[in-house]
C-alpha cells in the first residue's frame, strides 16, 4: 500500500548520492527486500517507471535482491526458510528464532556523468 | 507520504487542527565516505543504507527523548473499530490516578479520538495525516513538542486504523502492540502476519462477544505464536474489562 513513498524515499537517497558523486545520471538502482518486509516487491516495481519520470533516474534499471524470510530452531540449530511464514522449525517443529526477511535496504547505485 | 493511496501532500498533515509546515525532505548526515573511489563512467557507488534511514533517524531521536524522560511508549496498531480508543479510555480509568498517561491519536481527519482521551483525563494531542495511511516518525517528532511528558510516565501512539503500512514505520516506540478484536475473525494473524511479526503484544478485544461468534481464542493464538513465538497475548474485552488486569499487570511490570 505505500510502496511509491517507499520508492520516493529510495529515489531520494540515490539522487542525493549521485550528486554527491558528481554524476549526471543513475543507471541501476540494486535494492535488497526482506520477504516479510511488508513491501511488495512487485508493486516497488510497478511504481518505478512512473517514481523516475524526469528525474536522473529517468531509464535505469531496478534490480532487487529478494532475501529470504528465515529462522534458525534454537533446539536443533537448524536454519530453514520459513516459506509457509510460521517460525516453527521445519525439522523438530519448536518455534524458531528470526534471522532474516525483515531487510529494506539500498544495496548500491550505479551512475553516469 | 502514501501517493499509492492519493497522498503525499505534508501540507494534509494536522497536529491538534495545525498545519504541519511542509516537512525537511533533505538529508542532513555525511555520506562522502562512500563516494571516495568512484570517478569512472557507468560506476557503481556502494550505499548500503536502510532505505527508511530519514524516518530511522528521528525514531532515534524520539526515542532519546523517551529515555530522557523515563517515558516507555507503546505504538497501538490494528484495523479500522477494533476498539483501539475504548482500551485506552479504559486504561486511563483502571490506572491513570497512579500512572500518568499520554496519548498521541492519530486518525486521517478529525479529533474525536483526542477528545474522547482528554475527556477520560489524560494528556493527547491528534495528529491527521490526511490521506496517509500510517504514522512516521517525524509526526510523532512534532507531536511531542505538543505534549508535556511526566517523568515514568505512559505515551500510547495510537496508529491509524490499518494492519499494513505502520507496521514499517519505526516511531522511536519500545514496543508495537497489535489488537485484534474477535468480530474480525480469528485467521486475522495469518491476513496480516507482518503486523504480529514486528508486535511485541497482541491484544485479543471483544471477547465479551464470543457466544455469538464463531471466533476460535485458541487457533487466533495458535496462529500468532507460530507467526511470532515471542508474542504475548491477553484475550481481553473492553466492555466489561475481562481479562485487563492481567495486561495491566504485564505493563506494570516493564514499565
Amino acid at each position: 500500500m505505500h510502496e511509491l513513498s517507499i520508492m520516493m524515499s529510495i529515489l531520494d537517497t540515490c539522487q542525493q548520492e549521485a550528486e554527491k558523486a558528481g554524476a549526471g545520471r543513475v543507471s541501476k538502482i540494486h535494492l535488497q527486500i526482506g520477504e516479510r518486509s511488508g513491501v511488495v516487491v512487485d508493486s516497488l516495481k510497478f511504481v518505478f517507471s512512473m517514481a523516475t519520470q524526469d528525474t536522473m533516474a529517468e531509464g535505469a534499471e531496478l534490480e532487487i535482491d529478494l532475501i529470504p524470510f528465515e529462522g534458525e530452531c534454537p533446539h536443533c540449530n537448524r536454519r530453514f526458510h520459513a516459506s509457509a511464514g510460521f517460525l516453527v522449525c521445519d525439522q523438530c517443529g519448536n518455534y524458531a528464532k528470526l534471522i532474516g526477511g525483515q531487510e529494506l535496504n539500498i544495496k548500491s547505485i550505479e551512475v553516469e556523468d | 507520504m502514501c501517493q499509492e493511496c492519493g497522498c503525499l501532500e505534508v501540507d494534509q498533515i494536522k497536529i491538534d487542527g495545525k498545519l504541519l509546515s511542509a516537512r525537511n525532505h533533505t538529508h542532513q548526515h555525511d555520506h562522502s565516505h562512500h563516494a571516495e573511489n568512484n570517478v569512472d563512467t557507468g560506476r557503481e557507488i556502494s550505499i548500503k543504507q536502510n532505505i527508511l534511514q530519514k524516518n530511522n533517524q528521528i525514531a532515534s531521536h524520539n526515542r532519546e527523548h523517551f529515555a530522557a524522560h523515563h517515558v516507555f511508549s507503546m505504538n497501538w496498531i490494528s484495523a479500522p473499530g477494533s476498539g483501539k480508543t475504548t482500551l485506552l479510555e479504559k486504561m486511563i480509568e483502571d490506572l491513570g490516578n497512579n500512572l500518568s498517561i499520554a496519548v498521541i491519536e492519530g486518525d486521517q481527519q478529525t479529533d474525536n479520538d483526542a477528545a474522547r482521551i482528554r475527556q477520560a483525563g489524560a494528556e493527547a494531542v491528534q495528529v491527521n495525516t490526511g490521506a496517509a495511511c500510517h504514522l512516521d516518525a517525524e509526526m510523532i517528532h512534532q507531536a511531542l513538542h505538543k505534549l508535556p511528558l511526566q517523568k515514568n510516565s505512559l505515551l500510547v501512539i495510537e496508529n491509524v486504523g490499518n494492519m499494513v503500512c505502520p507496521t514499517a514505520y519505526d516511531l522511536g516506540e519500545h514496543l508495537k502492540l497489535s489488537i485484534i478484536s474477535c468480530t474480525e475473525g480469528d485467521d486475522k494473524p495469518l491476513k496480516y502476519p507482518d503486523l504480529l511479526l514486528t508486535s511485541k503484544v497482541l491484544l485479543i478485544n471483544k471477547i465479551d462477544l464470543l457466544p455469538y461468534l464463531d471466533f476460535n481464542v485458541e487457533n487466533c493464538m495458535q496462529w500468532a505464536k507460530k507467526i511470532n513465538p515471542e508474542i504475548i497475548i491477553f484475550p481481553v474485552s473492553a466492555k466489561t474489562k475481562e481479562g485487563l488486569s492481567e495486561f495491566y499487570q504485564w505493563l506494570q511490570q516493564n514499565l
